[in-house]
């Protein structure tokens, strides 16, 4: 394996990362604000990403696209919090659990009916399919690149909105002690509204920056919302920072151990034994990871509430 | 034979002697397709009854016991690519399996609480579903196409033995499982359930009762995947899928999370709307009948929010029975 | 001739910066009642928790019996003979009161891992049930559900089941938190009588339940134990009366 290679990996890795993290910030503080599992949190992403699709298509602008589709997730996020959420705050999480998997069944169902079951067209301008040299012998995708820079703008912003801001103030009460807040005479409920609503944006907006480099489906969601939610036990729930660099290591283990397991395994079995183990070890080793997390830290890297 | 096993429990003996006449119904309008929805019906209900030891009764949220049930059907599956086709001894390997797995997994798990639980579940599933999708050798993603087990004085080629060896193991569990939720053990690990630090204080060491459930659980699991990959006659990691693990909790919860007889309502009623929804939809939306989750979806989040107890609740509420269980 | 129950030697507790308990030291004599006292914030729970085991004291041991328990967990500690009654109502609240006991009963008698004979029918267990309803006269609550029962009859059903176990030393922590004056009096009689049958440790705000109930006071102030005597000698001391008792007294 070549060092160039390695680099490339590395900055795969880190996009996947950030991708990660932005679904992450968001799911963080419901989990922990909220105490509410919310497993619907992947049908954001996919609402993303399918709105920036269709919106591109529309307007024939892949930028207008975008920023059109930016505030498509934000109120999807807020009506959805209107219309069900709120409701189930008070449940225990099972009840949650159930009903947003619920919501889940019916999103991609919803999907598939108006936008067909296949996946859809999308793809990035030509003017973003360039290459830069991160290093005379490495040509990088500017577009990756352009996701990174994007992902770490937002969680720069994320940590200046939580750190600065009389709201982050409030959301960081919440994450820490979340009685309190409500004690505190907080608008609790429009609190978590916007949240809610945030949180969706920046997962709609993860949703439409993967979707030209995966695919865009139904369901695509899905795996994206098991790895965050990874991200966030790791991390620890309610903690912004911590989901921060989960997601940079799940984003880096997981894809350097798709390249590089399969190379690793091939000096000990045959290729194709080789291939169909690699990817799925490197799946296993982030569980795994997240599970000798757990069972030493029990709350993960940096928990949020007292105790 | 104790009567508490008779008393508060007709629901679940009204389904199994439903269970049992079926098939007579079923040749007679000769209709063969729908035995095998109730044998479907059955395997889930026991997996899910299993599940609602831990869920329903301990409190513990596990979001990954569909990993117990690809064991037990790995089990059956690999036990026989090897040329070991008797199912006697494949359920026994089962429940080793999965007894050793449960206790591994539930010492490890069980030292998280609330949320954390509910992940660290999801991941060790997550792990296991992963580590049968790289094992090239039994398949991998695509999976193994098996013949039905072998159990000797019992040829499940023969019509209906699969049926009826279903059901046996389904009224075996019923029974266990409401002796266990009413025995001693039963009566602690409810406790818990209601207040950990108050039976911690009595003298009792609640991890010891938690882990002893979550081992139970998973090997009920396991069996039902064993006998699941008789029925299927082909073994894949989508049986342990984490939305598996989801259906087994909308079962248990469709039926009501404090009765013995919940997960077994809840199976019967999530797997006639699966046949039924679709059937239903032909008639009034040709074009989405394929698409039947998208209603099923929203009932799920309503049976959520208006009802609660499922629906064993609602019928106690009816008939006034009263106490759970 | 006094046998010593319970014996805390210089037990130290810190979160942090904060001491929570500062090498405290503690004896309980078996039959007497032993109150803890002291201001908010004073560490009488944090000290209470590591007799029961919830926290381990970072330096320092605990003899229970003259048996060291410092580093036995909770259930351990509670079969060693430790009851406990917690400062908010602490109860099976799913259950009915007998339903209850019988939890404890299963306890004292080790018999959790019988998986087949129905437990709410036995016959034994619902007598010997009945008999720990029967230390605090509640055996007429026994077949309400505790979330119907009042907060006083809560808190003799919590005294009940401390007591299920006959252990030497019972830690009784704010048993009169909000109790009526009725009720209190009718805990404070439960309370006096348990001498006959074991050790207690009490702690409790109520200073007149403290002066009539106590056989000594021990007086924690910030971690440490400022006072530790007959009633009559707490009472007088000045460094009590001016860290805690103020002009009250």
């Amino acid at each position: 394996m070549t060092f160039t290679l390695l680099l490339e990996q590395l900055f795969n890795g880190l996009q996947a990362g950030v991708t990660l993290f932005l679904i992450a910030a968001g799911l963080t503080l419901i989990l922990g604000i909220m105490d509410f599992v919310f497993l619907a949190h992947g049908s954001q992403v996919m609402i993303g990403a399918y709105a920036a699709s269709a919106l591109t298509l529309a307007t024939n602008n892949f930028y207008l696209g975008i920023l059109l589709a930016i505030p498509v997730t934000f109120v999807s996020g807020y009506i959805l919090e209107l219309l069900i959420i709120r409701h189930l705050y008070r449940r225990d999480h099972m009840d949650q659990v159930l009903a947003t998997f619920g919501l889940i069944l019916f999103f991609n169902e919803a999907i598939r009916i108006g936008f067909g079951p296949a996946a859809l067209f999308s793809d990035f301008p030509p003017s973003l399919t360039g290459f830069v040299f991160i290093l005379p012998e490495a040509p990088y995708p500017v577009y990756r690149l352009l996701v990174i820079a994007i992902g770490i703008l937002c969680a720069i912003a994320i940590h200046l909105f939580v750190s600065r801001t009389k709201v982050g103030a409030m959301v960081r009460a919440g994450a820490s002690n979340p009685k309190m807040a409500a004690s505190l005479g907080i608008n609790i409920q429009l609190l978590f509204r916007f949240i809610f609503a945030a949180g969706a944006t920046f997962a709609g907006l993860a949703g439409m920056m993967i979707g030209p480099l995966t695919s865009v489906e139904p369901g695509m969601g899905e795996p994206l919302l098991i790895l965050s939610l990874v991200v966030i036990i790791i991390g620890g729930i309610g903690s912004v920072r911590g989901a921060f660099i989960a997601a940079i290591l799940i984003g880096l283990v997981d894809t350097m151990g798709r390249v590089t397991l399969p190379i690793i395994l091939r000096a000990f079995f045959d290729g194709s034994t080789a291939d169909t183990a690699g990817p799925a070890l490197a799946s296993m080793s982030v569980y795994i990871l997240m599970a000798l997390v757990l069972v030493f830290r029990p709350t993960g890297l940096f928990p949020q509430k007292g105790n | 034979m104790n009567s508490h096993i008779f008393q508060n429990n007709h629901a679940m003996w009204a389904i199994l002697f439903v269970f049992s006449i079926f098939p007579i119904f079923s040749s007679i309008l000769d209709l063969p397709f729908w035995n095998d929805v109730l044998m479907r019906i059955m395997l889930l209900g026991i997996a899910a009854m299993g599940l609602n030891l831990i869920l329903g009764f301990g409190g513990m949220v596990s979001f990954g016991h569909a990993a117990f049930l690809g064991i037990g059907a790995y089990c059956a599956g690999i036990s026989q690519f090897f040329g070991l086709d008797n199912g006697w001894l494949q359920l026994a390997i089962t429940i080793f399996i999965c007894g050793s797995l449960g206790l591994i997994i539930g010492f490890l798990a069980l030292r998280t609480t609330g949320i954390y639980f509910i992940m660290i579940t999801l991941a060790f599933a997550q792990m296991i579903y992963f580590f049968f999708v790289s094992l090239e050798k039994f398949g991998g993603d695509d999976g193994l196409i098996i013949d039905r087990s072998d159990f000797i004085i019992i040829d499940l080629y023969e019509p209906l033995r699969l049926y009826y060896l279903i059901l046996a193991t389904l009224i075996f569990t019923s029974i266990l499982l409401t002796m266990i939720v009413h025995s001693r053990f039963g009566v602690i690990l409810r406790a818990i359930k209601s207040n950990e630090s108050r039976v911690e204080a009595m003298g009792i060491t609640t991890l010891r009762f938690k882990i002893i459930a979550y081992v139970i659980s998973a090997i009920v699991c396991g069996i039902a995947g064993c006998l699941f990959a008789s029925w299927q006659e082909f073994v894949s990691p989508d049986i342990m899928h984490w939305t598996r693990s989801g259906e087994l909790m909308i079962i248990i919860i469709l039926g009501g999370l404090t009765y013995i007889a919940g997960p077994l309502v809840g199976a019967v009623v999530f797997l006639l709307l699966e046949e039924i929804l679709p059937e239903l939809l032909h008639f009034f939306a040709p074009s989405i009948a394929e698409n039947w989750m998208v209603i099923f979806g929203p009932m799920l989040v309503a049976v959520v929010i208006f009802g609660k107890g499922g629906i064993m609740g609602l019928l106690s509420n009816y008939f006034d029975r009263g106490r759970n269980v | 001739m006094c046998e010593i129950v319970l014996e805390i030697s210089d037990i130290t507790k810190k979160f942090g910066a904060l001491v929570a308990t500062d090498s405290v030291s503690l004896e309980v004599k078996k039959g007497e009642i032993h109150a803890l006292i002291g201001p908010n914030g004073a560490g009488k729970t944090t000290l209470v928790s590591q007799i029961f085991g919830d926290l381990s004291p970072d330096s320092g041991s605990i003899l229970l019996n003259s048996r060291d328990i410092t580093k036995l967990s909770v259930a351990e500690r509670s079969n060693g003979g430790i009851g406990r009654s917690f400062q908010i109502s602490n109860v099976i609240t799913d259950f009915t009161v007998l339903e209850n006991a019988i939890v404890a009963e299963i306890s004292k008698s080790r018999t959790g891992l019988k998986f087949f004979s129905p437990a709410f029918q036995d016959r034994g267990l619902i007598a010997a049930a009945n008999k720990t309803l029967g230390k605090t006269n509640i055996e007429h609550l026994a077949q309400r559900k505790v979330a119907d029962i009042g907060h006083g009859e809560r808190r003799l059903l919590e005294l009940a089941l401390a007591l299920s176990s006959d252990p030497t030393l019972v830690l009784l922590d704010e048993p009169m938190a909000g109790a009526g004056p009725a009720e209190t009096k009718f805990m404070t009689k439960a309370i006096s009588k348990l001498r006959e049958k074991t050790s207690v440790l009490l702690i409790e705000h109520d200073m007149d339940v403290v002066f009539q109930l106590a056989d000594r006071i021990s007086v924690l102030v910030e971690g440490k134990i400022v006072a530790s005597g007959l009633p009559d000698q707490i009472s007088q001391n000045k460094r009590v009366q001016e860290a805690y008792l103020g002009s009250t007294l």
